[in-house]
């Protein structure tokens, strides 16, 4: 079971590179911001597998939680600033 | 049993998280990618989160998920949403396959 | 201002009280009386959000907000339903070699006035297949689509009735669609 675990792990850290494209190649900075929110779910998603593969999940679980919050606010603040300044 | 639910979830919500990989990839222009992140990515982490509180019972810790679960579900849209107005109100166009636009 | 529903306040006393429990994990007297502390000093800097505005303003008493939440459960149900049909047509987009879509704005109004029930409209449409909401200005609806037939329930005014069914609001005939083919064409 851990070692399904491991795999699901395995194949979400690979699919990182997907947003890093996108923030890399962008072209424009909403290309970037939706990179890091994809970014930024996936790393749930991997904190709290890897505390099932740890079986440390009542340590982990929190920092996902942490996690989750900080990256919805991220991205909305930063849309917020875009908003303000009105330009690609 | 609850191993067999748990696993079959969390390789539906891979599925889906790979759809929105992909999409983030293959779509034109920023507005189809945010379908990417606003439905796929949600339902895939949705997916995920659900499936490892079935497999690891009824904790404390199964709880918390939920919360992420419940979190996520709200945020992500919420964010995508915020983008996509950010985008529109800037005036950035949309990509259209009637003006023969090519991928960004 | 209206009055207080005691019944909706005690509600949501014992959701956070709930969320606060899940979120500690620790069940000591001073835990506890510090969990207590921060529910009533949320409730106290969030009165107008959630004391006085989730009050149902038409009929069913005080025991409405029970109403309420079966009201939610059963659109909570139709709304996951929705998500999944949503995956399986983006997923078939996302795979298909030619990807076969055909992007356009669509613009829509509500007569509804109350923030709560525009906001759910909003996100219900970024969930469900194919479209997502791109701005919303006084009850004025943009919304992108990934292909002008996946908006269909949007312009026969289906998931607007859903949405008004849940908070009571009146659910109105089919809404006024206008297609946009481009940012541009939105400026007139």
């Amino acid at each position: 079971m851990t070692a399904l675990l491991l795999g699901v792990a395995l194949v979400i850290a690979l699919l990182t590179v997907v947003p890093v494209f996108r923030i890399v190649a962008g072209p424009t900075i909403y290309d970037r911001v939706l990179g890091v929110g994809l970014m930024g779910t996936n790393a749930i998603l991997l904190l709290v597998l890897v505390g099932y593969i740890y079986d440390r999940i009542d340590m982990f679980v929190d920092l996902a939680v942490a996690y989750a919050i900080l990256n919805f606010v991220g991205v909305v603040v930063v849309a917020k600033y875009l908003e303000r300044r009105g330009e690609t | 049993m609850r191993d067999v639910v748990g696993l079959a979830l969390i390789f539906g919500g891979l599925f889906f998280v790979l759809v929105s990989a992909l999409g983030l990839v293959r779509f034109p222009d920023f507005y189809t990618r945010s379908h990417a992140l606003g439905k796929s990515d949600t339902l895939g982490t949705i997916l995920v989160l659900g499936g490892l509180a079935v497999y690891g019972g009824l904790t404390l810790s199964s709880l918390k998920l939920l919360l992420i679960l419940i979190f996520v579900g709200l945020g992500n849209p919420t964010a995508t949403h915020a983008l996509t107005r950010a985008a529109l109100r800037s005036r950035h166009e949309i990509w259209s396959r009637r003006e023969g636009g090519k991928k960004e | 201002m209206r009055h207080r529903n005691w019944v909706s306040l005690g509600v949501q006393t014992a959701l956070l009280f709930a969320f606060w429990l899940v979120l500690s994990g620790r069940y000591e007297p001073r835990f506890l009386i510090v969990g207590a502390l921060s529910v009533a000093l949320v409730l106290l800097l969030n009165r107008d959000i959630f004391v006085l505005h989730t009050v149902p303003e038409s009929g069913g008493g005080h025991w409405a907000v029970l109403a309420l939440g079966w009201r939610w459960l059963l659109y909570v149900a139709w709304l996951l339903y929705d998500i999944a049909v949503a995956n399986i047509q983006v997923a078939s987009l996302v795979l298909h070699p030619r990807m076969p879509i055909d992007p356009v704005l669509l613009r829509f109004s509500v007569s509804w006035r109350r923030g709560a029930t525009q906001v759910l409209l909003a996100n219900s449409i970024t969930l469900t297949p194919g479209t997502v909401t791109v701005d919303l200005r006084d009850g004025e609806y943009t919304v992108h689509t990934l292909a002008p037939r996946l908006a269909q329930p949007l312009v026969s005014g289906e998931v607007q009735k859903r949405v008004a069914s849940v908070l009571g609001e009146e659910a109105g005939h089919a809404p006024a669609v206008t297609w946009i083919g481009s940012v541009g064409a939105l400026e007139q």
